[in-house]
């Protein structure tokens, strides 16, 4: 952790609301990501990462430095919040809301669409894997964060990470391949 | 092997918050006072402890009361249960019958001896022919006043 967010966090722990605005800075967009790609949905995704801040910030006292990026703790009460979202609302991610002009093959596109279409593609196939390997996919590859803090983060040791990561990639892109062939 | 997976998973990167969602949300931290930490008066890694020190202390009083001694246990109580037991208030008639029945048969087989003395027939003749005559009373009487006037004189 670097000495410069360490200062920040003993500062939020004391109650300092300028020290936790600078680490709500720092993360709210990965943050928002890793939410928004959990439940697909750009409302129930801002409520969510309000909450997950809100919360950190009442119980920033509690926090504890084990020497991981403060991230960490915040993926943690993220990835809470989501299963409490799924178990409350009842529903899952409506994958078939994703307009059908995007997934169809069409050379008029512009590049621009083109990036939309890949990217709700991406996150369309995603949303169909299991929550753990969805959480690894995001934290590895979009986030780029170390197995060490994934593992922290999800509480895994980090060989079942590596385990997670290689048939997450494998089934992900088997999805994305049969859709491109569709 | 999965470069082009890989490489469709950063484009997700592209994703970001709106920024009045943003805004919005960061001025809650402004209005929201800082939480204040609650300082936990119980240590919940003393509870063991602790709870071993009630019980300990709930139990002082039943270590100084005198021994309550169990009714079951109690032989004063058992002797008095034992004498009013219906078994022996039969006992007691038993024993009554039996010296009734001990004193019927004595008498029966005390009238069925010929042998006895005062049913002895011949015992008795005797007896009436030894004894003197009875006198008569009045004579007596007079007989006692003489000599009493007598002993006067």
């Amino acid at each position: 952790m670097k000495v410069e967010e360490e200062i920040l966090i003993k500062r939020a722990k004391t109650g300092d609301n300028l020290a936790f605005q600078a680490l709500y800075d720092r993360y709210i967009s990965q943050i928002y990501r890793f939410v928004f790609l959990k439940v697909g949905q750009k409302q129930d995704a801002e409520d969510i990462t309000q909450h997950v801040f809100v919360s950190a910030w009442e119980n920033m006292s509690s926090y504890e430095n084990r020497g991981f990026p403060f991230s960490s703790w915040l993926y943690r009460i993220a990835s809470n919040a989501t299963i409490d979202h799924f178990r409350t609302s009842g529903r899952t991610v409506d994958i078939e809301a994703v307009p059908e002009e995007y997934l169809r093959n069409d050379d008029n596109q512009t590049d621009a669409v083109d990036t939309a279409i890949g990217i709700e593609t991406v996150k369309v196939m995603l949303a169909k894997l299991e929550p753990d390997q969805q959480n690894v996919l995001i934290m590895k590859f979009v986030e780029e964060r170390s197995n060490k803090e994934i593992a922290e983060s999800l509480q895994k040791t980090e060989g079942a990470i590596r385990v997670i990561q290689h048939r997450a990639l494998k089934q992900l892109k088997t999805l994305i391949d049969a859709r491109e062939n569709y | 092997m999965h470069e082009k997976t890989i490489k469709q998973l950063k484009t997700l990167k592209e994703i970001t918050p709106d920024s009045g969602f943003v805004s919005r949300t960061r001025n809650l931290f402004i209005a929201t006072s800082a939480p204040k930490r609650v300082v936990s008066v119980f240590a919940w890694q003393y509870a063991g402890a602790f709870a071993v020190i009630v019980i300990f202390v709930l139990a002082i009083p039943f270590f100084f009361m005198p021994e309550p001694t169990l009714a079951s246990l109690d032989t004063e109580v058992i002797s008095k249960e034992i004498h009013t037991l219906p078994i022996n208030v039969q006992l007691e008639e038993v024993r009554y019958n039996e010296a009734v029945q001990n004193t019927i048969s004595d008498a029966i087989s005390e009238a069925a001896n010929t042998e006895t003395n005062h049913l002895n027939l011949s015992l008795l003749e005797k007896e009436g022919s030894s004894t003197l005559p009875i006198t008569n009373s009045d004579e007596i009487e007079k007989n006692v006043d003489d000599l009493i006037n007598q002993a006067v004189q």
